[in-house]
């Protein structure tokens, strides 16, 4: 049996939330004692962290030694529809900075609310299910990042609502303990995905991946808000003019992703960019390696408000994001690099 | 005093009311997903909503003890519209809060004799405790002091 001595004080846990830092306490024996420090405005936190949420804040970040060794996200809502992107970016700038993540989230779930009451009045099905390609993303990030992403399923009772109590934990807790094991022996994370518990971890997500792409035939091909589509035709159609056309030109195809939003804002829309981003065009770890453009349609947005936010804003997430996982953002009135 | 962080308050608040024996019956933590309690929407009837969220109110922590139900808001200093909000939710909206209870905890209206609300913040008392609120003073070493309006039995508190 290997042995291993854990130095004192050697973890840190940084939140955002000071509940999900409690939590992580009481994740793994070795955590119970880390320093809680809360992650604040970017350019605030140490170096490493504020690189780590350059593009969102993720839940938790936990270094050993003075190094971010993971980052965990968790969430209470199945990331069944078009927000299941919402906090795909974080992930990706983890796995671009080579730090592991946990996403740890319901793969099912009931849905409360009026418009539920009335489906079960009627006898119908009200759980909500993940969306698929959420872990086709995450396979597509690991190939290009050569990194790790364990999604652990927030487990449900017979009715799909969500376990509150410590055996939800279960699952979460045996991948931590395989993770703080080897890096406490071992110094570094390399190879780390071929423990039993996070390879389990992984194949559960991988055989739900499979049942619902099975289950439903619209998960299969793009999602409404996309089409992919070769570039001329997008440039003609939208009447993009130069120099925009020149760079777009430069790749045979395109995706469009239509954001319906009527106001410049982020949630959901800049995650499920980088989403669509990794799924359908990224071949290397730079945003210009693509296969096709990624351009952002966002007709509800004019020119007038997309300047006034970069002149007043030009720190936003959202700016930032949509500019960073697009070739071309094209607005209501004129399309932009 | 520098305002703590609402994380803090919220945390404080929960632990102190745990302490006393109330039931956390639900909640959401700022910025957070809570571990251990349910998100309770307060809905308007008769409104479809697409979205689950949308038309809805939810108050920070819903506790109950001894027939009390307790309405808590928490943020990092006194605020006048979580004062209103809860104003709202336990006079007007009142039987859409005791709809949402019963709909996520099973818990009938007539469990609860009263509704008392509360507003929990840094300990730094600029303002009267209206007769039907409570005020939670918090500290930075997580103490917290219940302050209660002239309507309000003191003992429910310890």
């Amino acid at each position: 049996m290997e042995q291993y001595v854990r130095p004192k004080d050697s973890y840190t846990i940084f939140y955002d939330s000071l509940h999900e830092g409690e939590w992580i306490r009481s994740l793994h024996p070795h955590f119970s004692k880390a320093s809680l420090i809360p992650i604040i405005d970017p350019g605030n936190n140490i170096p490493s962290i504020d690189q780590l949420i350059a593009y969102d804040r993720p839940d938790v970040i936990i270094s050993y030694e003075g190094r971010p060794f993971l980052v965990i996200e968790r969430t209470e809502e199945v990331p069944s529809s078009h927000n299941c992107g919402q906090r795909f970016a974080r992930i990706v700038r983890a796995s671009e900075l080579g730090v592991p993540v946990i996403y740890f989230f319901p793969f099912v779930a009931q849905k409360h609310g009026a418009e539920s009451r009335e489906r079960q009045r009627f006898g119908k099905a009200n759980q909500r299910y993940v969306n698929p390609r959420l872990f086709s993303a995450f396979e597509r990030i690991e190939e290009i990042h050569d990194t790790l992403i364990i999604p652990i399923s927030w487990p449900v009772d017979s009715e799909y609502e969500l376990l509150r109590t410590p055996e939800k934990d279960v699952e979460i807790k045996c991948v931590l303990h395989e993770i703080v094991k080897w890096l406490e022996c071992r110094k570094d994370l390399t190879k780390l995905g071929v423990q039993p518990n996070i390879v389990e971890s992984k194949a559960k997500a991988s055989r739900e991946k499979d049942t619902r792409y099975r289950s439903t035939k619209k998960n299969r091909g793009p999602p409404p808000s996309v089409r992919i589509e070769r570039t001329s035709a997008i440039v003609e159609e939208y009447r993009i003019n130069e120099p925009v056309t020149t760079k777009l030109l430069k790749r045979d195809r395109s995706v469009v992703y239509r954001m319906g939003m009527r106001y410049l804002r982020s949630d959901p829309y800049a995650g499920t960019l980088a989403l669509y981003d990794y799924l359908y065009a990224r071949t290397g770890p730079r945003t210009t390696d693509r296969c096709m453009n990624v351009v952002t349609h966002a007709p509800n947005i004019d020119s007038n408000d997309w300047n006034r936010i970069r002149e007043t804003g030009s720190q936003r997430k959202d700016v930032s994001l949509f500019r960073l996982f697009s070739d071309c953002i094209i607005l209501g009135d004129v399309a932009v690099i | 005093m520098k305002p703590l962080r609402e994380d803090f308050i919220f945390l404080s608040v929960e632990r102190y009311l745990r302490k006393q024996s109330w039931e956390i019956l639900g909640g959401e933590p700022p910025d957070g997903t809570s571990n251990r309690f349910r998100r309770i929407y307060i809905r308007s009837p008769g409104i479809r909503p697409r979205l689950h969220s949308q038309d809805s109110l939810k108050v920070d922590l819903i506790s109950a003890k001894q027939g009390i139900l307790l309405l808590s808001e928490v943020k990092p200093r006194y605020s006048e519209s979580d004062k209103s909000k809860l104003d709202i939710v336990a006079g007007e909206r009142r039987n859409d809060l005791f709809d949402a209870i019963w709909e996520r905890c099973k818990i009938p209206k007539s469990s609860f004799k009263s509704v008392v609300k509360s507003l929990a913040f840094t300990a730094e008392l600029r303002v009267d405790v209206p007769p039907d609120f409570v005020f939670f003073l918090v500290y930075p070493n997580q103490t917290v002091v219940a302050r209660t309006g002239g309507l309000v039995n003191p003992q429910i508190f310890g």
